[in-house]
């Protein structure tokens, strides 16, 4: 026999109900319950991008030390811990450590088979790259509080993050909100960032390939002294209990950047002053109670005034085994160039702008990972991979253009461990 | 900005307000609590991802709040 | 208590399980030393015998009586905690009628509407009398499920004396006795998660001049109430469900079922003629 469910109860019921949630051992769990325990934990993670076929690199600035092949490797430390403080606030600091070595690309040329530049559509676009000796070191501290009260929370957060040549600060507030008996959440929060940067270290220097670069060299766009740029942004989300196994949440954000966002790396490129953002995002979270496992799926889609499109869809399956707990994911990511983006023809772009990089292409991707985790309170163990491919050909858009020779594939892989106490 | 931007949102929207047609009693609410049914269960890989494809895709931010930069290429 | 109890848990390991089997009994104990009426030094006793002076009440007392003040109001005052005074005029064992002076002279020390209740301000006229019978243990039995799932225990079930609280992911099966015959089961039931309780005549009454005098009594008229044999109720919580199957008996044959449909919980009522009313579920047998 079943237990009763889903009656709307009845104004009798209600008014018991209401009395008896006042006495401590009825109060119903709520979205917003202050931690008890303490969080140490630290995760360890190599990221590697595929090296490209050397057949896709030109070696127009071979000379001068560039076109390597290699693209990036990162070794990323990162530490966490979080505690509550008290009976209404919690506190946690995260801290990231990475150490990123490899080469980055800086514009495209097309050229013949035997190397030459050439202006022909018929030759083949190759990325022009930096030389393999660039080494990166960025460390990144994220502070962040929690106020927890009888019907919702007040976080703050501050962060920042530095690396040789780049500087990061940001800070953002938000607070969440339950309504109809906790079964109802509503999140507001907004957030700043201001950005950095010097670029000096592996940035191109466009005398280097003057005359040199088959088709057209705009040049990048010029940083006098530092390049500052500013980001401000807002969102609002609700989510919803729908079934004792079933909750869902949506919400919609809007972002400015401001400033120069234009990519200081790169030989050949110039983006506008500002862009305008607004992402919407669904999610669910449902409990296959005969398995055990808890299914995740997400959406997100993205729109800009740069003529970027996007969509975003991910799959995680939260499977509980025995002491382990075995998570494969699933994604896929499509979206569209932005309107000022050409590698095949230049001259179209418009107002001025323009940029090569494979990051503002028309293109797909997919990522399937799989996580395990190994729980053995008040220790867990974890340990993940993932492999990310990109590609023109699994946009959901197709584009009328040339594949970027920039996309990329990586592999990651994460060990971990978190103790509770 | 693209107008259909809003149609899903507002669709989802009357969905999730809903208010008064279900109500799941407080000790029926034991499967949502558990932490692998939280919106984030991991948050360092949480984070870690959002680093990854802010520095890799042209689509960064959401419904959080937005996080410090970097000059990842 | 006064009446059988057990704890039934289900957690991933037996000394997981067994070592919180003491503690959660030290808290029924804890229940019982604070709100039974018996023990000189417990809450109610001191309350008890405040004569009228005011005391101010812990959170957890203060909510007990907040939730017995509702009661009070859904049950337009049949359910009073302050009607525990008659039991003087009414001994069940002796199958004797009380005088109606007897009974009389009592009513003036009962009705919660004569107590000075401001959260947690508690004044108690002298010469009255509460009573948290019909409240604590159904509480209790969900304060320990709460204790015990707090403590990582996968699945239980409580029972103290007849009201049951269930947690967890198991389904555990619950059976009814038939009131007129407490020895012959009447349903048998699988709960997953909630409350149950039973509230009947047949434990204390008696029969005079054919008919049956249960120990529930009207705390206006002073007089037993002509309840239904059993009713069983089934709610989110053990406290509800409690609350709800007495205020049912406390409306009397004629009128639980209508109350019963009105709260619009599950449950099954047996008549003191034999009829029965089953709105547990259509699948229950």
């Amino acid at each position: 026999m079943t237990n009763p469910t889903f009656k709307k109860p009845s104004q009798r019921l209600l008014a018991l109900s209401t009395a008896a949630m006042a006495l401590p051992a009825l109060a119903p769990p709520s979205f917003a319950v202050a931690p008890t325990e303490r969080t140490l934990s630290y995760r360890y993670t190599q990221y590697n991008e595929m090296s490209i076929d050397p057949k896709k690199v030109s070696s127009i600035n071979a000379d001068e030390g560039g076109g390597s092949n290699q693209r990036y490797d990162i070794d990323i430390n990162q530490y966490a811990f979080s505690t509550p403080v008290g009976d209404h606030f919690s506190m946690s600091i995260d801290i990231q450590d990475e150490v990123l070595t490899g080469a980055s690309p800086w514009t495209v040329t097309k050229e013949d088979v035997k190397g030459t530049p050439s202006d022909s559509s018929d030759d083949e676009i190759k990325l022009v790259m930096s030389g393999a000796t660039i080494k990166e070191h960025r460390t990144e501290a994220n502070l962040a509080t929690t106020y927890y009260y009888s019907t919702g929370t007040i976080s703050g957060n501050v962060g920042f993050s530095t690396e040789d040549d780049y500087e990061s600060t940001s800070a953002g507030l938000s607070w969440g909100g339950e309504f109809d008996d906790k079964q109802t959440g509503v999140s507001v929060g907004v957030s700043y960032s201001d950005d950095t940067a010097d670029p000096e270290e592996g940035s191109y220097k466009g005398t280097e390939l003057g005359g040199k670069i088959g088709g057209w060299l705009n040049g990048s766009d010029p940083v006098v002294g530092t390049a500052k740029k500013e980001s401000v942004s807002g969102f609002i989300s609700g989510s919803r209990i729908l079934s004792p196994n079933w909750i869902v949440q949506a919400g919609v954000s809007y972002t400015q950047k401001t400033g120069h966002l234009s990519d200081p790396y790169k030989a050949n490129d110039k983006r506008p002053d500002e862009r305008n953002l607004y992402t919407f995002n669904a999610s669910s979270r449902y409990w296959i109670k005969p398995i055990k496992a808890a299914m995740h799926a997400d959406y997100r889609y993205y729109t800009d005034d740069w003529g970027i499109e996007s969509h975003t869809l991910s799959l995680a399956l939260y499977q509980n085994w025995q002491k382990l707990q075995i998570i494969p994911s699933l994604r896929y990511y499509t979206q569209t160039s932005a309107s000022f983006y050409s590698i095949a023809d230049p001259e179209t772009t418009l107002y001025n702008y323009y940029a090569d990089d494979h990051r503002l292409s028309n293109f797909g991707a997919i990522t399937t990972g799989l996580k395990i985790v190994f729980k053995q309170k008040p220790v867990d163990w974890i340990l993940s991979g993932e492999y990310y491919v990109s590609g023109a050909d699994m946009a959901l858009d197709k584009a009328d253009e040339p594949e970027h020779p920039g996309l990329l594939k990586y592999t990651k892989f994460t060990f971990g461990v978190e103790h509770r106490f | 900005m693209n107008p259909k931007f809003l149609t899903l949102p507002a669709v989802l929207a009357a969905m999730v307000l809903l208010q008064g047609c279900t109500h799941v009693a407080a000790y029926q609410r034991g499967a949502l609590a558990k932490p692998e049914m939280a919106w984030s269960p991991d948050h360092q890989d949480a984070t870690l991802q959002k680093h990854i494809y802010f520095a890799k895709e042209a689509s960064s931010g959401g419904a959080e709040a937005a996080g410090g930069g970097c000059g990842c290429n | 208590m006064g009446s059988p109890c057990q704890i039934r848990l289900r957690a991933s390991s037996l000394s997981h399980a067994q070592a919180l089997c003491q503690p959660l009994m030290q808290e029924a104990w804890r229940f019982e030393a604070k709100y039974s009426r018996y023990l000189p030094t417990s809450l109610v006793s001191q309350i008890n015998a405040s004569a009228g002076a005011p005391l101010v009440l812990d959170s957890e007392a203060a909510a007990i009586i907040d939730y017995a003040a509702e009661l009070y109001q859904q049950s337009d005052g049949l359910f009073d905690i302050t009607s525990g005074v008659l039991r003087t005029a009414w001994d069940f064992s002796s199958a004797q009628l009380p005088a109606a002076q007897t009974i009389q002279a009592l009513l003036p020390n009962i009705g919660w509407q004569q107590v000075d209740w401001q959260n947690p301000k508690l004044l108690l006229p002298a010469g009255m009398q509460i009573d948290l019978g019909g409240v604590v243990k159904e509480y209790a039995a969900d304060a320990l499920a709460q204790c015990a799932q707090a403590q990582g225990i996968d699945s239980g079930l409580i029972e103290l004396g007849g009201d049951i609280r269930v947690f967890g992911s198991l389904t555990w099966p619950i059976g009814i006795s038939d009131p007129r015959q407490p020895s012959r089961p009447l349903l048998q039931l699988t709960l997953e998660a909630g409350g149950f309780a039973t509230s009947g005549n047949y434990q204390r009454y008696f029969m005079h001049a054919g008919k049956r005098y249960s120990h529930i009594l009207n705390p206006k008229t002073g007089w037993p109430v002509v309840t239904p044999a059993g009713v069983s109720v089934i709610a989110d919580n053990c406290l509800i469900a409690g609350s709800v199957s007495t205020l049912a008996l406390l409306m009397g044959e004629e009128q639980c079922l209508s109350w019963l449909y009105d709260v619009g919980l599950p449950f099954l009522c047996v008549f003191n003629d034999g009829r029965i009313v089953n709105e547990f579920a259509p699948s229950a047998n």
